[in-house]
């Protein structure tokens, strides 16, 4: 995953503070609960936003605590958990196979083989206890390299598989706000791909990788993909505030316009009058 | 569908939309099937309130030119654009003859074979597509939903030609999305807490903290 769905922590409060690191925690150890030591290796703040996300909206049974751990083994740090963590775990660790694995198709970089290697297991475990999940998965990254091995720099369509791969992913169950969290998935999907390219144009391009925007390298590109960006957020915000989220509302909020942008700032700078780390208007 | 939507949650119909959510919650915490098993009645009662929900979302969608479920997919947010219907471009048409391909992609796009007319736009040699290629390409990228092809072709339209009113207007439809985000932005950091606006509001700008407490900047 990218890791681009993360919150300013500076804008949230204490106590939504501690609530998001717990909720990271939590992902953490059913990481390791789940699939070893090793898999925490792949932990990351994107599916974070899944475990609030569908935390808020079901509002399962939380069980809390605090501990220390093989990265803070001096410090007890809070956690909380539920069925949606282990959910999320499940996915991280099949997002991160089936990323080496890509890499390791693509660029034949030897780490990301030796990482698939590690998670071929958990990857098998994984994908039995999410099926549906797993298969979208596979078949987003399996037309994804098509596109990129026939060079087709079309960010719409390259966009579009990843869209497909999150939208599953999203949809926890089948009720009625499957069709929701599907579109929102497939709209995060969409954008954080795209995110991702603008973010690697410059490497890309320098060691001719795929990249749907090729064409723009070398160009004054930080008001052309701020459009484009904020075009595909609209359709993120959109859903998000269909669902009857209350619970962790504001860090999800906070995620989607201000987080999201934390490193896209740093590259491009900031629109001008429109920081979105600088809080309100 | 039911009745009244807002009665069905117990709220009135002035309510904010986040006490809308929270009366949803509230609900849906006592007759979630989950917590009664076997109970047709809380069943029945569970699918009211999510019809009630969808109806006072949907609802407030179309009056607020945005959405999400059905009405969002009908829309999809941009209106009916005709590529027939201008008659700017027709008058300056009678003064020189359309290209085939043009007449062929709009003849198209009026079907809602948006497919082919890209195929057709793409028989135009790349040095002599010009405004009015790129405005024809940005009209079906759109209704394909290929929301950057189409953003990126009408902002090369307008660059063609930058007096052409109606490719200024399908530009700016088409970058009504990012306003719709934007103003969400302001939304929500009017939301923020005042009490965190001390720690991130620079000195010149504290003033507005207990102004966006009282969230006169929301809409």
């Amino acid at each position: 995953m990218f890791g681009y769905l993360k919150a300013r922590t500076e804008l949230l409060d204490e106590e939504q503070l501690q609530r998001y690191r717990a909720c990271y925690c939590g992902l953490c150890r059913s990481l390791k609960e789940r699939y070893g030591q090793l898999s925490r290796l792949t932990l990351n703040y994107d599916m974070t936003f899944l475990v609030l996300l569908l935390g808020s909206l079901y509002e399962p049974e939380e069980r809390q605590g605090s501990g220390s751990c093989i990265a803070h083994p001096r410090q007890e740090r809070a956690w909380w958990r539920t069925e949606i963590t282990d959910y999320a775990a499940d996915l991280t660790v099949a997002l991160a196979y089936l990323k080496c694995w890509d890499d390791w198709n693509d660029d034949s970089d030897p780490l990301a083989l030796a990482e698939a290697a590690i998670l071929k297991r958990a990857y098998r475990t994984a994908a039995e206890r999410l099926p549906r999940q797993c298969r979208a998965a596979e078949e987003g990254v399996a037309a994804l390299s098509e596109l990129e091995k026939a060079r087709v720099e079309d960010p719409d369509r390259a966009a579009a598989c990843f869209a497909a791969l999150m939208g599953e992913c999203f949809r926890f169950r089948d009720d009625h706000w499957s069709g929701s969290l599907y579109r929102l998935g497939a709209a995060l999907g969409r954008f954080l791909y795209i995110m991702d390219a603008c973010m690697d144009l410059d490497g890309d391009a320098a060691f001719n990788r795929f990249n749907p925007f090729r064409r723009y390298y070398g160009l004054d590109n930080a008001a052309r993909f701020r459009d484009i960006l904020k075009l595909l957020l609209a359709d993120c915000v959109r859903e998000l505030d269909y669902l009857p989220l209350v619970q962790d509302a504001a860090i999800l909020n906070n995620i989607l316009c201000a987080g999201l942008w934390s490193q896209f700032e740093k590259k491009y700078g900031s629109e001008e009058g429109l920081d979105h780390g600088a809080g309100p208007l | 569908m039911v009745q009244d939507p807002y009665k069905t949650l117990g709220v009135s119909p002035d309510a904010t939309d986040e006490e809308i959510k929270k009366a949803y919650r509230d609900l849906a915490k006592k007759y979630h099937p989950d917590r009664n098993p076997g109970n047709e009645e809380a069943a029945r009662k569970m699918n009211d309130i999510n019809s009630a929900y969808d109806q006072i979302k949907n609802g407030t969608a179309q009056q607020q030119s945005y959405g999400s479920g059905a009405a969002y997919q009908q829309s999809y947010g941009w209106g009916g654009w005709d590529p027939w219907a201008n008659v700017w471009q027709q008058q300056q048409q009678q003064q020189q003859q359309e290209r085939s391909e043009y007449t062929a992609a709009k003849n198209y796009i009026r079907n809602g074979m948006y497919r082919e007319a890209l195929n057709a736009l793409g028989n135009v040699a790349a040095v002599e597509r010009d405004g009015k290629w790129y405005y024809l390409c940005a009209g079906a990228n759109m209704y394909l939903g290929n929301k950057i092809a189409a953003l990126e072709a009408a902002k090369r339209a307008v660059e063609f030609e930058p007096d052409n009113p109606e490719y200024q207007a399908l530009l700016q439809q088409l970058q009504s999305d990012g306003d719709f985000y934007d103003n969400y932005n302001v939304r929500y950091r009017s939301g923020i807490s005042p009490d965190r606006l001390c720690f991130t509001l620079c000195a010149a700008n504290a003033c507005l903290g207990p102004l966006c407490g009282f969230r006169v900047c929301c809409f």
